[in-house]
């Protein structure tokens, strides 16, 4: 789609070159900026000529750059578990894959996002560059605060995205996952995923079903009415056109028995 | 030179290439959205966000500021009487003063490029003055309800049919009440089109429609312009369903040309095309049927109400058909049917494939369902036993006087193989969520559905349905060639291929040219009603039957001889022998335009609703398999297979095409498909959010294709394009009722209602 109220184009090569001017937005791989009119953008700033190194490995984890690709994501032979999985449920082409970021898909945090899915599974924090002055500092949030509702997130005017952080604690946990869709490549009414850690913690994560990430921790595997009664109490399930709330409360409690099952 | 008996490829009863077949698997045709004019301006449409409201006054001055707007229009700027409508006109092109759906056109603006039209639009300021929404039907005709247009009530049709005793009783007895959702066309070509003004005062308008001559005739209405002044011409259709038989931006462009003087191209983003045509009614229906405890029909009882938005549309024709068809292919000796179409400030409803049938089949295949359980018959015995055959009577007293092989289609398709049973560990992409995923099969359940249906073809009711052919014959380049040109518009069904292997057939030439269609040759009606090959059809055949006998009149005139006839592209004499070539004796072109009428149809009496309301009816059976995930509500089609009668298949792969694809889309309402409407507001104006069926939800089809020729008709034609869509639904609704267990009462069947 043309977007014609935009006359400017910044490649930022410092951070100082991510301060915003009015009208200006964030590029990332623009795959939703360029799906739909942006009547009050006026100027982009690219994030991508930043240089960032898409998937760094270190003792403390994974760190995913925010404009590292969903196809870099993938073909990285560091890539985490349910990486797979959860772009699967993106429900995206592969020519999509290759210019669409991670951080992209966290920073527009619909429901069904499968980014914030894969990093709320597995404990991913994110690392936001606050701005320049004002006194401002930069922090971490894990994903899963991140995002704060369908298509919102806590992230404030200026601050962007740098990386999101995957723990090597969980890099080596087991995991499981499944995704229900009205149509078979339909957008997802819940994405489901399950992790025993090394150490026995047991985390479930409902994405898609609830407006935002619910994360449900146990020091150890729950049982089976436990896992769904936490599912049953937990808020935030919502009716769109492609399901209602009860719907994906009850999906959720057999789609995550499932997992509970093949995790044990 | 003797002759022998000429059969080229392309004739009747052939499946030849389409002539846009190849252009549009190769991504080449050109659909009106890409029409292009090197000195054109682009047209917007500002629409209301309300479903009610007062317009109070419209700004237009910081919308003029931008730059590269070249005009912006408002009611005020309509020339001539600013009112459309198929059978009402109560519909205006740019709504003055008030606004009756979301999504009512309120203002035009031209301007350089779609974006800076689009940005000018959002500079409108529209003062609305919000009033009280009529959005639930079933309470639009109570006294204290508003009414939607101040000059009358929400009333637009009651229809009646009283037959029989009007105090019937049977030993068993069985009603419900349904509810079908509102399905949209879903064409995936959206709307658009072209208006280029000819410096004389007229326009020349390409469009993408289903019907050119009723479109010419509104858009002169508004325009104050005579026909001769404003000229149509099909562009190309990317399906149409129904969705293109109103207006939608054909007036807007022919204004906005006008007023700049410069081509106008206008074309709906997928969001506007969903607030830009009709859709299927949304219906309430309540249905009691009475039988013998052996299972004969003794009466039904049907109060069905349509919801029809905020204009009449085509409700008047939905509602007669679902009166007059309402009930089902069945003998049913006492009858009593209300049906009613009312306004409300939702979404306008109007014709899509199926009209009026599509709705009631949910519920007369579920009651008959349900009577067979309660009188323990097999599902597909009852409807044999009570199927029409020729020379019964409708419920109009209509005698059915062509076949009517009910009880042969819906025990066709209960013989055909059915799909092997599930055992052992399933492969994930057979179940439902498929690759997702999903499940491995712990919930799965199977379950077998069946439903028949009839249909009426062409237009019903007394309505003067006709088409015109024109059919030139000359000789180009050595060559026999014909031309064929009718305003009956391809809107993808085919009709071009059938009018070419007509003109084979009849004239025995084999290079057959369709003219491009437009207004310059007399109506051809819409492409409605399952009607086009019958009536065009029809046209064709009887414009090359006179072109054929003026040609064998100069023949005999030269030669000095008698009865001629054509072979091939040979004047064959009585004995055989050949006596002049075609093109020998085409030394002047030959041409006749021909209007051709099916049989009259008559108004239905509006005390009892007797009457032969209707010229044909086509008739289809399906059976449905399905596979429930009953913990999940997810539903996987594993087969849909159909009979159907067409009389006679003039072109088969063709017809497959059309039962194959009318079964999707009766799938897709049982299954997926519904707009979303709450409180008049439209909740998923999208293909991500309204789904519809694609190649991973279809399964395999097995289709019967029976030909009972139809002694009235043109080459015993039927119709064919919407009985799939009618029997399909009610049958995949049926199977999800027997794989779960659980009464269903209202389509799209969806994942909430299978699980709670």
């Amino acid at each position: 789609m043309d977007l014609n109220t935009v006359t400017g184009y910044r490649r930022a090569r410092t951070r100082a070159d991510l301060a915003l001017g009015p009208g200006e937005r964030i590029l990332g791989g623009g795959t939703w900026l360029y799906s739909e009119p942006q009547l009050d953008t006026t100027g982009l700033v690219d994030l991508t000529t930043m240089g960032w190194a898409p998937l760094t490995r270190t003792d403390e984890g994974l760190s995913i750059a925010a404009t590292c690709t969903i196809a870099e994501l993938l073909a990285h032979p560091d890539r985490p578990p349910l990486a797979v999985e959860c772009a699967n449920a993106l429900l995206a082409s592969s020519t999509i894959w290759t210019v669409a970021t991670v951080g992209g898909n966290v920073c527009r945090a619909f429901a069904a996002a499968g980014m914030v899915a894969l990093c709320a599974a597995l404990d991913g924090v994110a690392l936001v560059w606050a701005p320049s002055g004002g006194g401002r500092h930069d922090y971490r949030i894990p994903v899963a605060e991140l995002a704060t509702g369908n298509g919102t997130t806590s992230l404030a005017p200026g601050e962007v995205l740098r990386a999101l952080e995957i723990p090597a604690r969980v890099l080596a946990a087991r995991t499981a996952f499944r995704k229900i869709a009205l149509a078979e490549l339909g957008r997802s009414g819940a994405v489901l995923t399950g992790r025993v850690d090394p150490g026995g913690e047991a985390v479930f994560v409902i994405t898609a079903a609830t407006a935002s990430p619910t994360v449900l921790r146990y020091p150890a595997l729950p049982g089976a009415a436990a896992l769904r009664a936490d599912v049953d109490a937990a808020v935030g399930y919502y009716t769109d056109p492609l399901g209602s709330a009860d719907w994906r409360r009850q999906v959720s409690g057999v789609l995550l028995e499932e997992i509970r099952q093949e995790l044990a | 030179m003797t002759s022998t008996e000429t059969r080229m490829a392309g004739r009747l009863g052939d499946s030849p290439l389409r002539p846009d077949g190849t252009l549009k698997v190769t991504g080449e045709f050109a659909y009106s959205s890409d029409l292009w004019h090197d000195d054109m301006v682009w047209g917007v449409t500002l629409r209301s966000p309300h479903p009610s409201a007062r317009i109070r006054a419209i700004d237009l001055t910081d919308a003029l500021r931008v730059p590269g707007v070249s005009a912006i229009l408002t009611a005020k700027d309509v020339p001539g009487e600013n009112a459309v409508g198929l059978e009402h006109l109560d519909t205006p092109a740019l709504a003055d003063g008030v606004v009756r759906y979301q999504g009512e056109p309120v203002a035009l603006v031209a301007a350089d490029h779609p974006e800076t039209a689009r940005r000018a639009a959002a500079r409108i300021v529209v003062d609305y003055e919000v009033l009280p929404a009529v959005t639930d039907p079933r309470t639009a005709l109570d006294p204290d309800t508003p009414w939607v247009h101040a000059d009358h009530d929400n009333l637009v049709r009651d229809l009646r049919i009283r037959r029989g005793d009007p105090s019937p009783t049977a030993p068993v007895v069985v009603s419900l009440d349904f509810e079908v959702g509102m399905q949209d066309q879903a064409f995936l070509g959206p709307e658009s089109g072209l208006a280029v003004p000819d410096g004389e005062g007229g326009v020349d308008l390409y469009v993408a429609t289903q019907w050119l001559h009723v479109d010419q005739g509104q858009v002169c209405r508004v325009l104050g312009l005579p026909p001769e002044q404003v000229r149509l011409t099909l562009a190309g259709v990317g399906g149409a369903f129904g969705g293109r038989e109103d207006l939608s931006m054909h007036v807007h462009a022919c204004l906005l040309a006008l007023h700049t003087g410069k081509p106008v191209k206008m074309s709906y983003a997928r969001d506007e095309s969903f607030f830009g045509h009709v859709h299927r009614h949304p219906a309430w229906l309540r249905y009691e049927f009475g039988a013998r405890e052996t299972g004969e029909l003794v009466y039904a009882k049907a109060d069905i109400l349509f919801d029809g938005g905020a204009y009449a549309s085509s409700t008047p024709a939905v509602v007669g058909n679902g009166g007059t068809l309402g009930l089902g292919p069945y003998r049913i000796p006492n009858v009593h049917v209300d049906a009613r179409g009312v306004y409300t400030n939702n979404p306008t409803c109007g014709a899509m494939r199926g009209f009026g049938c599509v709705q009631a089949a949910f519920a007369h295949e579920a009651l008959m369902d349900e009577l067979a359980d309660r009188i323990g018959m097999d599902r597909v015995e009852i409807r044999a036993l009570n199927g029409m055959v020729e020379g019964d009577l409708t419920i109009t007293g209509q005698v059915v006087d062509s076949a009517a092989p009910v009880a042969e289609l819906i025990r066709t398709v209960r013989d055909l193989p059915l799909p092997a049973e599930p055992a052992g560990e399933r492969d994930i992409r057979e179940l439902p969520g498929g690759a997702s995923n999903t499940t491995h099969g712990e919930g799965v359940r199977r379950g077998i559905g069946y439903a028949v249906t009839y249909k009426n073809v062409g237009f019903s009711e007394g309505f003067d349905d006709y088409s015109t052919a024109r059919v030139r014959l000359e000789v180009v380049g050595g060559e026999p060639v014909a031309t064929v040109h009718t305003a009956a518009a391809e809107v993808g069904q085919g009709l071009i291929t059938i009018e070419q292997q007509i003109c084979r057939t009849e004239l025995g030439v084999e290079q057959v040219v369709v003219h491009p269609k437009d207004t310059t040759v007399g109506s051809g009606g819409s492409t409605s009603a399952s009607r086009q090959t019958y009536v065009t059809g029809g046209a064709v055949k009887a414009a090359c039957e006179a072109v054929r006998a003026s040609v064998l009149r100069r023949a005999s005139e030269a030669l000095g001889r008698a009865e001629l006839r054509l072979d091939g592209e040979k004047i064959v004499a009585a004995g055989g022998e050949v006596v002049a070539s075609l093109a020998e004796v085409l030394t002047d072109p030959v041409e006749e335009t021909v209007e051709w009428r099916h049989r009259p149809t008559y108004p239905i009496d509006p005390e009892t609703g007797q009457g032969n309301a209707h010229v044909q009816y086509a008739f289809s059976a399906h059976r449905a398999v399905v596979d429930v995930d009953v913990e999940l509500g997810l539903v996987k089609v594993v087969a849909l297979d159909t009979a159907q009668d067409v009389g006679r298949a003039l072109n088969p792969d063709a017809v497959v095409g059309q039962i194959q694809g009318g079964s999707a889309q009766g799938m897709g309402l049982a299954l997926m498909e519904e707009i979303v409407v709450q409180d008049g507001i439209v909740k998923n104006p999208s293909f991500t959010d309204y789904l519809i069926p694609t190649i991973l939800d279809m399964p395999p089809m097995q289709v019967k294709v029976l030909e009972y020729a139809d002694p009235h008709a043109p080459y015993g034609v039927r119709g064919v394009g919407e009985p799939p869509t009618i029997s399909s639904g009610p049958a995949v609704a049926a199977a999800i009722r027997a794989a779960t267990g659980k009464p269903l009462r209202r389509v799209p069947v969806r994942p909430e209602h299978i699980t709670f």
